[in-house]
């Protein structure tokens, strides 16, 4: 990876050391140490500060929020924040997991728009596909899903749409009798 | 306050891409996109697919360049499995890819020439770009979404003929890109109405995590392939446009016009040298037919015409993915929005879209 | 005297068989079938071949057929793409918007049948584009090549000749009453 001369590179587990003098030594769950994809996993309840603390360290910088990603382990939401720092030309992934909060209640979790722009559309994606609502979002409206879709698409338990707007969603397969050539 | 309706069909993006703008008849006050026309649901197909049955659908994610979708669900799902890849395939894939993005910058100009009435200009690239699609139908079967870069290689080795032809085409191509940059900078068309027009400082480019020829135009040398390079980038000599104002401001639509031009001919350079001494041996790692991955997750990401592509992949054992995300590059652009437009003049909101080279399927996969 | 099929059009059962009114027939046949302009419904993949089909090497305009943004001014309606649920009206819309004789060509498997998007894996595609609005002919394909487009085109000029394209009836469902020019 491209380094500036006097910048410092850092890997995930420098970070934890950093994050971990920082905010005590639960601030870092876990830091993976699969080559495959280095990832630092946060505690959840400090992760805004955390966040906060990384955009604007002077040693972090991490100024470019690449990615945020959604997973439904089935057990949890994770959330991974891929940040890059265009100063120092490190990168880190960023774990934090959320709670599937009651059957009926929403998950929530604290909304990073104030800290990088790309966040608002990144999380209204989020919200719209997997339920999770981010706090402190300014307009968290429907991007991708048509107005009045009912459910959660991306999570591991949705089901299909039997129709919607007054198309049926199914559309029966070409019976063998009926294809010719 | 009237509020009209830029799309969702037209040229000014690739696909339907709505913009709802409230404007007093000529200065706009707002702009707001409304996406999610292509919305289908890509990475919850791929929940149900298998690992290599995926692959059609990484075409469609950008399928104005299809090529780079495969290539970075592919690479992503190598690094998960631990997958070596043949230096020939890798070298392979490095041509497919700049062809690639020649044929999408080619429709990016042509698309932005017919938003601003530069109908002639927009026949030209479909011209062109029927050329690199001959190419790929020579070594991938298909002119557009050909499922060329799959897990462990390529589809298909080169054909007879293939490297001739392409050397034939690049050739054609140099001499073109001259007369297209007069063509489009030479007169006054593109200049005026492009120079000065909505431009994105620095800071607001990485704000709203800008990648590819857009972050360039403001400036800032950021790209995939130097900075993170895959496939034997690094032993590739080649340079990166960067968008320097000028005619205007710095990161302004015209910029971006210049810089994608600019990545024409830096492509061509690259598929000649790539041409050079193809490494002999297969084309592709063998996987078995019922592929499965490992546990675990990875991540890749490739310098697509648009920007950063990006594929993050988890595994839980299973014959499919069981997550798949996509880091669209398109996908950043809405950020800008609504302050990108305010105080545009109505005439050129479909100039301004045009100028950052959106693809719908991107921005809504 | 045995007339072709073809030759029987849209006068056919109004009046007796006499040649001139075959002809006339035959006329409006002619004038209809050279000058379709389409409306580029360009919604994904099939959309940028589609592009290609207007451009130099295809070239749709020999056959007289233009591209339109107005569904005012466009007699066909070229599907091209995954039609998605958020889509679907605006496309219904738009058909509804196109004054009569009005005609559909189905590009690529997306709006034929769904395609790689069908039911049993998109959450948000429509199936086919006949869910929506009745379709005059399906052009196979993913994405089809500007060959097989035009091979469409030549198979709806056939059934404009035809009487059976003439006239359009309302497209099932309830999708409301939008105010279609007749």
């Amino acid at each position: 990876m491209g380094q500036r001369k006097g910048s410092q590179v850092m890997d995930h587990a420098k970070l934890a050391e950093v994050l971990r003098d920082e905010f005590g030594k639960d601030a870092v769950a876990a830091v993976g140490g699969d080559p495959r994809f280095p990832c630092a996993e946060l505690a959840a309840g400090l992760a805004k500060k955390i966040l906060r603390f990384c955009a604007f360290e002077v040693s972090l910088k991490l100024d470019f929020l690449e990615d945020l990603i959604a997973v439904d382990t089935g057990e949890r939401f994770e959330l991974i924040y891929r940040l890059l720092s265009t100063q120092h030309r490190h990168r880190f992934n960023l774990r934090v997991a959320l709670d599937r909060g009651a059957p009926g209640a929403a998950a929530t979790a604290s909304s990073v728009t104030d800290l990088w722009r790309a966040a608002l559309c990144l999380e209204r994606e989020i919200a719209e596909l997997f339920g999770i609502v981010f706090e402190g979002h300014p307009s968290l409206d429907k991007l991708l899903l048509p107005e009045g879709w009912r459910g959660f698409p991306m999570r591991r338990d949705y089901e299909y749409p039997e129709d919607f707007g007054g198309i049926e969603h199914r559309r029966a397969p070409l019976r063998k009798e009926h294809a010719r050539n | 306050m009237a509020i009209v309706s830029v799309g969702p069909l037209g040229n000014h993006a690739i696909g339907p891409f709505r913009i709802r703008i409230e404007t007093d008849g000529e200065n706009v006050r707002s702009g707001h996109p409304e996406v999610g026309l292509l919305h289908r649901g890509i990475e919850k197909i791929a929940e149900r697919m298998t690992w290599a049955g995926f692959v059609p659908y990484t075409d469609r994610v950008d399928y104005v360049s299809s090529v780079h979708g495969n290539l970075a669900y592919a690479l992503a799902v190598e690094r998960l499995a631990g997958i070596e890849v043949p230096e020939r395939a890798s070298r392979i894939r490095v041509i497919a890819t700049e062809l690639g993005r020649i044929g999408s910058h080619l429709l990016a100009l042509g698309a932005m020439a017919d938003v601003l009435g530069h109908r002639t200009f927009f026949m030209f690239a479909l011209r062109e770009r029927e050329r690199a699609n001959n190419l790929f139908e020579m070594l991938a079967g298909a002119r557009l979404t050909h499922s060329y870069a799959r897990i462990g290689g390529v589809a298909f080795d080169i054909t007879e003929g293939f490297v001739e032809k392409t050397r034939e085409f690049l050739e054609y191509i140099e001499t073109k890109i001259p007369e297209y940059s007069d063509l489009l900078f030479g007169g006054d068309l593109f200049r005026e109405r492009l120079s000065g027009l909505a431009p994105v400082s620095s800071p607001l480019a990485i704000q709203a995590g800008l990648t590819g020829p857009n972050l360039r135009a403001s400036g800032l040398k950021r790209d995939v392939r130097k900075d993170d390079p895959y496939c034997g980038y690094e032993r590739l000599d080649f340079g990166v446009p960067v968008g320097a104002g000028e005619s205007g401001t710095q990161g302004d639509a015209l910029d971006r016009v210049r810089v994608r031009l600019r990545e024409i001919s830096e492509s061509s350079d690259i598929v000649r040298q790539a041409l050079k001494g193809i490494p002999e041996g297969s084309f592709q790692s063998p996987i078995p037919r019922l592929f499965r991955a490992p546990e675990g997750e990875a991540c890749a990401s490739v310098e697509s015409p648009r920007g950063t592509l990006s594929v993050y992949v988890r595994s839980s054992g299973g014959r499919g993915p069981r997550r798949v995300r996509f880091r669209a590059p398109s996908f950043s652009v809405l950020s800008l929005f609504p302050g990108i437009l305010t105080g545009a003049q109505l005439s050129d909101v479909a100039a301004i879209v045009s100028s950052f080279d959106v693809c719908a399927s991107e921005v809504d996969r | 005297m045995t007339r072709k099929r073809y030759e029987m059009g849209i006068l056919e059962n109004a009046l007796p068989e006499y040649a001139v009114f075959s002809r006339l027939d035959r006329l409006i046949s002619w004038a209809r079938e050279n000058s379709i302009a389409y409306l580029t419904m360009d919604l994904a993949c099939c959309g940028v071949e589609m592009l290609q089909v207007s451009g130099g090497r295809f070239d749709i305009e020999r056959f007289g057929s233009v591209p339109q943004v107005s569904p005012r001014h466009a007699d066909l309606m070229i599907v091209a793409g995954t039609i998605t649920y958020k889509m679907a009206p605006l496309l219904r819309r738009l058909y509804g918007e196109m004054p009569l004789p009005k005609y559909v060509l189905s590009m690529g498997s997306c709006s034929n049948c769904g395609g790689l998007f069908s039911w049993e894996y998109s959450y948000s595609s429509v199936s086919g584009a006949d869910k929506i609005i009745p379709v005059d002919v399906f052009v196979p394909g993913c994405p089809p090549r500007p060959e097989a487009v035009l091979h469409g085109l030549l198979a709806l000029r056939k059934r404009i000749a035809s009487r059976h394209a003439a006239v359009r009836e309302e497209a099932p469902g309830e999708w409301g009453k939008e105010r279609a020019v007749k």
